[in-house]
């Protein structure tokens, strides 16, 4: 029994899907033509390893998310946020670990954690990049030093603008989170913020691991702030510390902790509004 | 490049005139609020002239051609049950009744038999308006998309529009008169302005034309305080051209019915009891599932044998089936950035007017139904 409205507007989860993997198709051809047959192969072990997880977890919990996409877009990140000199098993290895937490803290539409982060995030003691202090080097053309999508900024900022036109870019996170970066880099010693900005982690992290509706906060006010606070840590711990691993980590933290906070807010004014009933 | 961002398309407009429907052979008036037949089988009828009379809300029913009383028989309603019916048989001659007059007061708007789109008595709209409005709005903004007949009835019946609001003017006192139009109607506006009210452009945005959101947009009515306990009246302009004509001398006896599909209107000018088929056809609408009312809060028709009644306005063809998988919620957040009550629609709650904005612009939900599935 079918109920109004009789009419949609044509968008599905699975083409939204479809639009972030093409977003990244630019950097992973970066990634091919840079380090060569490599990263090809992990490139396509990773998104095999993501479908092979997902059909298996859909098998054991009834759910039907593999026709969604999802595991393109996670397959693609997680192989591209690891560096070309890693072994061959460690990308299949992200995105099993990805597809697994995300089914297993709720599934599509309820994971608390960007996916490909966690599966990087969880590799990062055996695959530690390095601090970004001490790499040289204009990181906008070919930084080879780092993970496979960090290669050519300018080839994920193709993708990022194909992300704006389809209108999946959220402005509100991305901008603030560059401001952010750029301001705590002039603040940090020993830190060029153009680098920063130039850097291809920060892109990453500010259009595409951002991009992700799931666990992204809705809403203008907790977007900002979560772009804010994702930026700034994400460059004290990637230059400091571990490279694109900083700006995993940021994420990660930040999914967390604005996830607890929609959900407090949300109890709250559903509270406020029983009440006011 | 989808559309989803930018929310429902709306904004059609009248662009040719309304297409005639030719003289149909047989009219039927149903009778399904108990009125009382006022003339019997094989009396002659003329255009205009009152068949059927009612205390308070069975309003009058008016003859929509000349002829005679063929039969009054029981018909079955589309939502089920049955009630009585006239039928007449139009005898081509066209024969007009005596011009309508209608009192000066309040018994003008019952009398007059005018029926807001939805079917409801324009005057119980204006009387559970209490004298001492604040602000009376006439929408010349269709509720919903695809339709365009409150921006024809602006265009092509500006002076019944201007009897009919001088007389509500005169019977509400109303400190402010408003008239919405919205925005790239240029015509209508053009069609608006010699009338004796302010005139408002509104974004033609879903949901904004809704009778709610108007008057807490121009009325400043509180959110999420129903108008009829406020004191802002909103009104379409159809609703109050008719009941001018019928100030004029003319009861509502033709109705002007929006045919919409998703490439294309048709404004079809068709007698009250004509069957809808019959507009259909002479609205070269294409063949699919059918709804009353606009492709965002209609309901569906079962067959279109029914005849043509006060408050049927608008109706949509759909497009054919286009199944497509939901999935679960993926918490994009497009349903409160478009929801016009600033709710959160996942959470369940608020003043939900029941727009379907949510539901349009929602990546995880959303198919079009076929025609089976709309007669379940």
């Amino acid at each position: 029994m079918n109920t109004a409205p009789y009419i949609h507007c044509g968008q599905s989860t699975t083409l939204q899907m479809l639009d972030a993997a093409i977003a990244l198709l630019p950097a992973a051809a970066g990634a091919v033509w840079f380090f060569g047959l490599r990263a090809a192969a992990m490139l396509l072990l990773a998104v095999a390893a993501a479908a092979a997880t997902q059909f298996l977890w859909d098998r054991f919990t009834g759910r039907q998310e593999l026709r969604t996409l999802t595991v393109l877009v996670t397959g693609l990140l997680s192989a591209l946020l690891l560096p070309a000199r890693a072994a061959l098993w460690a990308a299949p290895l992200g995105a099993f670990l990805a597809v697994s937490v995300k089914v297993l803290t709720g599934g599509i539409g309820q994971n608390w954690w960007n996916p490909a982060a966690l599966g990087r995030a969880a590799l990062l003691p055996l695959l530690c990049p390095l601090a970004l202090k001490d790499c040289q080097g204009t990181f906008l053309m070919a930084y080879l030093d780092g993970a496979m999508g960090e290669a050519s900024t300018l080839l994920l900022l193709v993708g990022a603008a194909y992300l704006a036109m389809r209108h999946l870019l959220p402005w509100a996170v991305a901008v603030p989170y560059l401001c952010a970066s750029f301001l705590t880099a002039a603040v940090l010693p020993h830190c060029d913020p153009l680098a920063v900005i130039c850097w291809g982690g920060t892109i990453l992290g500010a259009c595409f691991l951002s991009a992700d509706p799931v666990t992204t906060p809705m809403g203008l006010t907790f977007r900002v702030l979560y772009g804010v606070f994702t930026g700034a840590v994400a460059t004290v711990f990637s230059f400091y510390g571990w490279g694109i691993g900083g700006v995993v980590v940021a994420i990660l933290a930040a999914n967390t902790a604005f996830r607890a906070a929609e959900t407090i807010a949300a109890r709250l004014q559903n509270t406020a509004e029983l009440e006011q009933v | 490049m989808l559309p989803w961002n930018r929310g429902v398309p709306m904004g059609r407009a009248v662009t040719t005139p309304p297409t005639s429907l030719p003289q149909q052979e047989r009219i039927i008036l149903p009778l399904p609020r108990g009125e009382t037949p006022l003339v019997r089988v094989g009396d002659p009828v003329s255009r205009g002239q009152r068949v059927a009379d009612g205390n308070g809300d069975p309003l009058p029913l008016y003859a929509s051609v000349s002829g005679t009383v063929a039969a009054l028989d029981t018909m079955e309603l589309a939502a089920g049950g049955s009630c009585l019916a006239l039928i007449l048989q139009n005898d081509g001659l066209d024969t007009a009744a005596d011009p309508l007059e209608l009192p000066d007061d309040e018994d003008a708007l019952w009398d007059s038999g005018v029926r807001l789109p939805g079917g409801r008595p324009l005057a119980q709209a204006v009387t559970q308006a209490a004298p001492g409005l604040d602000t009376l709005i006439l929408s010349a903004m269709d509720r919903e998309p695809w339709h365009c007949t409150e921006d024809a009835a602006l265009c092509l019946d500006a002076d019944a529009v201007a009897a009919g609001l001088a007389f509500l003017n005169r019977l509400l006192h109303p400190r402010r008169t408003l008239l919405a139009v919205g925005a790239g109607q240029h015509q209508a506006a053009h069609a608006a302005a010699p009338l004796d009210c302010t005139v408002m452009t509104v974004p033609q945005r879903y949901p904004l034309s809704h009778p709610q959101l108007l008057a807490e947009s121009l009325g400043r009515l509180p959110p999420g305080q129903p108008p009829q306990e406020g004191d802002v009246l909103v009104l379409p302009v159809s609703a109050v051209a008719a009941f001018g004509a019928a100030l004029q001398g003319t009861p509502p006896i033709r109705q002007r019915v929006s045919v919409a599909w998703k490439r294309g209107h048709a404004l079809i000018d068709a007698p009250m009891g004509a069957p809808l088929s019959a507009i259909l056809e002479a609205a070269a609408a294409p063949d699919g599932p059918l709804l009353l009312g606009g492709p965002m809060t209609g309901s569906p028709l079962r067959h279109a044998d029914g005849p043509l009644v006060p408050g049927i306005t608008s109706l949509c063809v759909l497009p054919p089936r286009r199944h497509r998988n939901g999935t679960p919620c993926i918490r994009c957040g497009r349903c409160a950035a478009v929801c016009p009550m600033d709710r959160q629609p996942w959470l369940g709650i608020g003043h939900c007017l029941h727009c379907g904005a949510c539901r349009y612009v929602c990546p995880a939900a959303g198919y079009t139904p076929s025609k089976e599935e709309v007669l379940l």
